[in-house]
């Protein structure tokens, strides 16, 4: 494999099971760099998961997990810095403001100076920015978590069903800036329940079921473009 | 099919330890029948100490296997954290539940033969306390495994609180000792080689043996049964999954 | 002031699709060699201040850690106080024993507390995304932790002195080490365990029940050597119970931080 060729995320007969319950089953994906994959299927039915393994969060009982050729859980910084992960937690302490909340994090993943006011712009937290996060309503909430998410430019986005909450607005702004983070050249993968926000943006539907690969195909309004 | 019951034969057959229980299940009886004979009618009394000694050879044999089992979950708690190979946690879980077994029974018979020799049925003698303290450990220990329900993290952190523990009994007994002092001057083992009477010293060294051999056939069932749960739980998922896929 | 995003027309720009060939897909995933984890020990210290002035924020904000535990430190002195005999020949001994008992059981409430909100809302998830050693992460947990104690300690001290009138006296130096060997290591052993413990059924009121049991020779140390001070003995006359506890200490870290990683991985 080129080193300019590894494919942004790759799952090879991945089996994840927790307790009596078995998440993915010897399921394999592969993710182009610059894809915009919208994960669906049911409850229960390993999205989360995916997402997780992918973040390097878990670990996988069977099978290999390599994100841009890296074994996530032990990857260098190169990688680490580059990995965005929203799960259905906020990751913010409901205690500190939004502020404080997304300073920190600047500080630990390392961003420049101008990346906590460009997300509190790009996702319109102005407002409740000195608020504690415990304050704050659900949709403010989500958008205060994808700030957090998204906040070091992350080139492999992983989203856990980012648009819980928001209302249209925020759904339009969420839409927006996925769509220019997309263009500058990074991974999306969001599971969804709901595929109408990402319906011209993204490039590939991956249907889970059981664990595994239900339905796999590419925007069918889309153009494809290959090598 | 005939097909699955001869691989779910074959999965649950069993293995290492277990091919030995029936020859380690006899010899363990065996070896039990000596020592009571032995213990109870053949060899004479201490001069000093008079019948109640005779619990000497209960005692010592259950503090050996209570400490050996522990060590053994020492052993493959490590081993597991370094593999992560499920086979060292269902050996780690055996031999867990063996030692509070033999651990309460150095807890039991101590008392029994502190009271008729020392006056008092606990006196907080340092190997006594140890013994209690590890005891303790390796509660938490159990409880600890009831408290998770998936495999892999039940393994995992229940082989670092067997690291952990085992670690710490020698800070345990030191501890103890410094602090409390009374247990009778070791009889068995000193620079000059064993002081006990030759026939007082093959009689704990039957004991030892045949306690041993208990141990080891315990644990050789434990770990039937507990490698026999986690294939049952594997093949379970297999047939869950194999049903969502149809 | 940055300009307006503006929404790109996304109803009509066709997607372009990034497409990868089969030798990618079906290929080897052996995986790229980059060396261990990050940045080196600046970065992870760096890392570590950064969580400890979190969890130092937090408090300042809720009262939580020193505030309300510390309230129940005293208030286990003062039923102390009441329970047992105060004044008579053994109340070093008596004073030394109810401090270490109080100061037990309200450093694991604490630490449990904070680790359980850790997890509740996915923050140690979020802060386990950092280009940082794992290990990093819970030397500021532990920091902050150790820094909490110690901020109780500093009051539960004076209180427990004049309640059971105790002087200190010469023991001042012996004091100040057994509290301080002490607190680390139970602090220390707390914040291993309660990274397990939020992770079980009854989360984290399991943990007192995993540390007590490891922390014995802990209490049993701490103990001696704080009633020692208390009747004015020296640091030299109880070296051996400072080494114990130096050795409970490196036991408990070393395990701790070769475990943690491992630990909060689901």
């Amino acid at each position: 494999m080129a080193p300019d060729r590894y494919p942004a995320v790759l799952f090879r007969a991945v089996t994840k099971s927790y307790g009596p319950v078995r998440a993915l089953s010897t399921l394999d994906l592969c993710v182009a760099a610059g894809s915009f994959v919208a994960l669906t299927g049911g409850n229960g039915t390993g999205k989360s998961t995916v997402l997780r393994l992918a973040g390097g969060l878990s670990r996988p009982d069977a099978g290999v997990v390599r994100v841009d050729g890296w074994d996530p859980r032990t990857a260098p910084p190169r990688l680490r810095g580059r990995v965005g992960l929203l799960t259905h937690d906020s990751g913010l302490y409901p205690d500190l403001t939004v502020r404080e909340n997304l300073v920190l994090y600047g500080r630990l993943f390392r961003t420049p100076a101008g990346a906590v006011p460009d997300m509190v712009e790009a996702l319109d937290l102005g407002a409740p920015l000195n608020r504690p996060v415990r304050e704050l309503s659900r949709g403010t909430r989500q958008r205060a978590a994808l700030a957090r998410a998204l906040l070091h430019g992350p080139d492999i986005v992983l989203l856990d069903e980012p648009y819980t909450g928001l209302d249209a607005g925020a759904v339009a702004r969420l839409t927006a800036l996925l769509a220019r983070i997309l263009s500058d050249g990074a991974t999306i993968i969001a599971a969804l329940h709901d595929l109408t926000p990402v319906d011209g943006v993204r490039t590939r539907l991956v249907e889970l079921a059981a664990g595994r690969i239900h339905r796999d195909v590419p925007n069918p309004v889309a153009v494809q473009v290959g090598p | 099919m005939a097909g699955t019951e001869t691989l779910a034969a074959k999965r649950f057959a069993p293995a290492g330890l277990l091919r030995w229980r029936r020859p380690l299940g006899l010899a363990a009886a065996a070896g039990m029948a000596a020592l009571a004979v032995t213990a109870l009618l053949l060899v004479a009394p201490d001069a000093v100490q008079g019948p109640p000694q005779r619990i000497f050879y209960i005692h010592v044999p259950s503090a050996w296997v209570g400490f050996l089992a522990l060590a053994v979950v020492f052993v493959a708690s490590v081993r597991y954290l370094v593999t992560g190979d499920p086979r060292h946690d269902d050996l780690a879980s055996a031999s867990a539940g063996l030692g509070v077994l033999f651990t309460t029974g150095v807890l039991l018979t101590g008392p029994l033969w502190a009271r008729p020799v020392w006056g008092a049925y606990w006196v907080w003698d340092p190997r006594l306390t140890s013994f209690f303290v590890l005891w303790l450990v390796y509660l938490s220990y159990l409880a600890l495994r009831r408290q998770v329900t998936d495999p892999v993290r039940r393994a995992r952190y229940s082989a670092v609180l067997g690291v952990l523990g085992f670690l710490d009994v020698p800070i345990v007994y030191m501890s103890v000792n410094w602090w409390r002092g009374m247990h009778p001057e070791q009889v068995v083992i000193t620079a000059d080689g064993p002081r006990m009477p030759a026939a007082m010293l093959a009689t704990l060294l039957l004991g030892l043996a045949a306690f041993t051999l208990f141990y080891l056939y315990l644990l050789a069932i434990r770990l039937g049964l507990a490698r026999a749960r986690r294939l049952a739980w594997a093949t379970d998922a297999t047939a869950a999954d194999m049903e969502g896929t149809r | 002031m940055t300009t307006p995003v503006t929404m790109p027309d996304v109803t009509t720009t066709p997607a372009r699709i990034p497409v990868l060939d089969q030798a990618t897909i079906a290929g080897p995933v052996h995986p790229r060699p980059g060396g261990r984890v990050p940045g080196g020990v600046r970065a992870g210290l760096r890392a570590a201040g950064l969580v400890a002035a979190k969890d130092l924020r937090l408090e300042s904000r809720t009262h939580d850690a020193v505030g309300t535990v510390g309230l129940f430190a005293l208030l286990i002195l003062v039923t102390a106080s009441f329970a047992l005999p105060t004044g008579g020949p053994d109340r070093a001994g008596i004073a030394a024993g109810t401090l270490w008992m109080a100061i037990l059981f309200a450093s694991l409430l604490g630490i449990g507390r904070t680790q359980a909100l850790e997890s509740e809302e996915g923050c140690l998830d979020a802060l386990l995304l950092a280009p940082v050693a794992r290990e990093y992460l819970f030397l500021g947990k532990l920091a902050a932790s150790l820094l909490f104690t110690v901020a109780v300690e500093m009051a539960l001290v004076p209180v427990l002195l004049l309640l059971m009138q105790v002087p200190v006296g010469s023991g001042l130096a012996l004091l100040l080490a057994a509290l301080g060997l002490g607190t680390l290591g139970l602090v220390g052993s707390g914040c291993l365990f309660a990274v397990i413990a939020v992770r079980t059924r009854m989360r984290q009121a399991l943990l007192p029940a995993l540390v007590m049991p490891v922390a014995v020779p802990l209490m049993i140390a701490s103990v001696q050597a704080t009633g020692a001070a208390l009747t004015g003995a020296t640091v030299g006359a109880n070296m051996h119970w400072l080494a114990l506890l130096v050795g409970f200490d490196a036991m408990v870290l070393l395990v701790a931080v070769l475990a943690f990683p491992q630990l909060v991985e689901e």
